[in-house]
């Protein structure tokens, strides 16, 4: 894992105390709230509907065993006990005061986390393949060029004040776990035949108001000129985006009105001229340096624990289905990845308790070299756990209600916060998805029915990707009382697609016998082997339109 | 008889929060105070408004807004569900 050098160290302690100096003054009356809210929200402060909420970075969902234990201290003592991880890969805290902020984000700092760049028109945290480093199906880690990416673009001054907020995400895979179709730019690792490393890289991708899935930019970026066209492509973004109209001011919205081929000479001559100037797209020593941050750790072959995964797979049906749908093959043999849902049965997606993040640290310690990823759809995962540790861990998170046996199942959705919490929302998201939750807690008919994702937004903003969810659904204001807009057939893998809208919307008290509906029908009507989103794909909407409007 | 076409004026009450903790408070007509129940409820928005920000000085508030309110219930209640829920908290934790 990358750890700070002296420079980054320096800028933090810098930043924090700028923010305490500037707190100081807005609570002494010298900054009006016009001239704070802008330094707030640089260093990730909102203010919710009940509270002020902090948002902190953790770069591209890679964290360690102290990081964790930190949050867990943060949510102890300046929280109510708990905190949130996000669609961004990033952790947000509910209940802080404003006065305790900078002491927040010292803490913060002393284990090399911050809140700069989680909000504004800037470049946001860069996110990544949760399996990073450990996938089979990875060409290469992507972590080690996020880094860069983070290095780029933090306090980049250039893109301090960009038309609109900015967020790229990367993969080392072509099974795409990171979204890259649905960010400003999207990132894939290639590798050529002669065994050369570049990206494919995609412009345009986004969600919110305006769903639109990214376009090639360029096929084959050879890696060398990974951050001299990244500046090409934002300065081209800088120069041209929209400042006009918020809703109009993303990139996807300039390359949609201008069309990929000719954003994409504009970027090319700007490309050009920044090659032209002897621009250093990273110097070899210093990429040498972040590329030892990421090298393969030592794995242990020698086994924690004594039970025998075979007897227990065998004995142990809770086991056995954890396994079934929370395990991922590993790269190096006789190790896994294991996902822990942030779904329990009627539970908050995303919400882990100070409790459950103090004990979950240990165990990072003890089965998987003190490492915890955070994924875009609000879990964590151990990334380097020896299968013969899997019966230990499993009991051990069982213990502190972490090994629900549901990823990627129909309990296992991304929700915003929502009107509970959000200044933005229109309706409430998290009460959906524990009901949903709830009604299907049977884990074998979750099972039967198989991959599902629902996303549940509670606004256009789409934080929870509710477009792109197998079962998308959208929290609207109608005349005053919440209503839910139905969709279908959404997909973020690299198989993008963009759901479609059943019909008229469905109330509060609807809504969840509608999605009952639409999984009953799938259930009668797919083929062998299918999985919603194939049914989907195969028949269209008309079937689940007929019994839903019937 | 021909209804009126004319509508009585909405209720309203001023919200706020705190600033040092973003703490959800209310106007009571003298102070602000974290009970709903103690808003000071007005059809005079002006009114009511003029004299919660002659207030707003010693308190530090910010995010200062007029909210409808319906005042004939017997505990007082915001119209929209954000105020509903802005006044007792998240509907999913405490």
């Amino acid at each position: 894992m990358y750890q700070y050098d002296a420079y980054d160290h320096n800028i933090l302690a810098q930043r924090t105390a700028e923010f305490r100096d500037q707190v100081q003054r807005r609570l002494d009356g010298e900054l009006t709230e016009e001239e704070f809210r802008p330094m707030r929200l640089a260093n990730g402060v909102y203010l919710q509907l009940h509270a002020y909420m902090l948002r902190v970075a953790i770069p591209y969902g890679t964290f360690t065993s102290n990081q964790l234990r930190k949050f867990a201290y943060i949510g102890r003592e300046y929280d109510r006990g708990y905190g949130h991880f996000t669609t961004r890969q990033n952790i947000q805290f509910n209940w802080p005061k404003l006065i305790d902020i900078p002491d927040i984000l010292e803490d913060l700092a002393s284990v090399e986390m911050h809140a700069i760049q989680t909000s504004g028109n800037c470049i946001r945290n860069t996110t990544a393949d949760q399996l990073a480093g450990v996938a089979v199906d990875e060409v290469a880690d992507p972590r080690p060029y996020a880094e860069i990416i983070r290095q780029w673009s933090t306090l980049h001054p250039e893109f301090a004040n960009l038309p609109r907020k900015f967020k790229i995400a990367i993969t080392g895979s072509e099974h795409d776990r990171a979204a890259i179709k649905f960010h400003d730019i999207g990132l894939e690792i290639k590798k050529t035949d002669q065994g050369n490393i570049g990206f494919k890289v995609l412009v345009g991708g986004g969600l919110g108001r305006t769903p639109i899935i990214g376009s090639v930019i360029k096929g084959f970026l050879p890696e060398k000129h990974l951050l001299s066209y990244l500046e090409a492509i934002l300065r081209a973004y800088n120069l041209d985006g929209r400042r006009d109209n918020k809703y109009k001011a993303r990139i996807k919205i300039l390359v949609l009105e201008n069309g990929i081929e000719t954003y994409r000479e504009t970027v090319e001559k700007e490309w050009q001229e920044i090659l032209q100037e002897n621009y250093t797209d990273l110097p070899i020593a210093a990429q040498k340096l972040i590329f030892k941050h990421f090298e393969p750790p030592e794995y242990d072959h020698k086994p924690k624990s004594i039970i025998s995964f075979d007897d227990y797979y065998k004995d142990q049906k809770d086991f056995a289905r954890w396994i079934n749908n929370n395990m991922h093959d590993h790269k190096v043999v006789g190790y896994a990845a294991i996902t822990i849902s942030l779904k329990p049965i009627g539970g908050i997606p995303g919400d882990i308790s100070s409790n459950q993040m103090d004990t979950l640290a240990g165990l990072a310690d003890i089965y998987s070299l003190g490492e915890i990823r955070s994924t875009h759809e609000q879990n964590l995962v151990l990334a380097h756990v020896h299968k013969d540790d899997l019966p230990a861990l499993w009991r051990d998170l069982d213990a502190i209600d972490l090994a629900t046996p549901n990823h990627g199942l129909v309990s296992d959705i991304i929700a915003c916060p929502g009107l509970d919490y959000c200044a933005l929302a229109n309706a409430r998201s998290i009460p959906l998805a524990q009901e949903i939750s709830n009604r299907f807690d049977d884990p074998a008919r979750a099972e039967e029915i198989g991959e599902l994702k629902i996303k549940i937004s509670g606004c256009i903003n789409a934080c929870a990707h509710h477009h792109v969810g197998h079962i998308g659904i959208l929290g609207v204001d109608k005349k005053g009382k919440e209503a839910y807009q139905l969709m279908l057939g959404g997909s973020a893998n690299e198989n993008a697609s963009i759901g479609k809208i059943t019909g008229r919307g469905f109330s509060e008290n609807e809504i969840i016998d509608a999605i009952e509906t639409v999984i009953e029908t799938y259930l009668k009507i797919r083929n062998d082997g299918e999985i919603f989103i194939d049914t989907y794909n195969r028949l269209g909407m008309e079937p689940f339109k007929e019994v839903l409007y019937d | 008889m021909n209804k009126s076409n004319i509508k009585p004026l909405a209720q309203q009450i001023m919200t706020a929060n705190r600033l040092k903790d973003g703490t959800v408070v209310y106007f009571t007509g003298s102070r602000w105070s974290t009970e709903i129940h103690e808003a000071l409820v007005s059809d005079d928005n002006e009114g009511l408004e003029k004299e919660a920000l002659k207030n707003i000085e010693n308190e530090d508030l910010i995010s200062v807004e007029l909210i409808k309110v319906d005042a004939n219930k017997s505990q007082l209640a915001p119209l929209t569900m954000r105020e509903k829920i802005r006044s007792t908290g998240p509907t999913i934790r405490c």
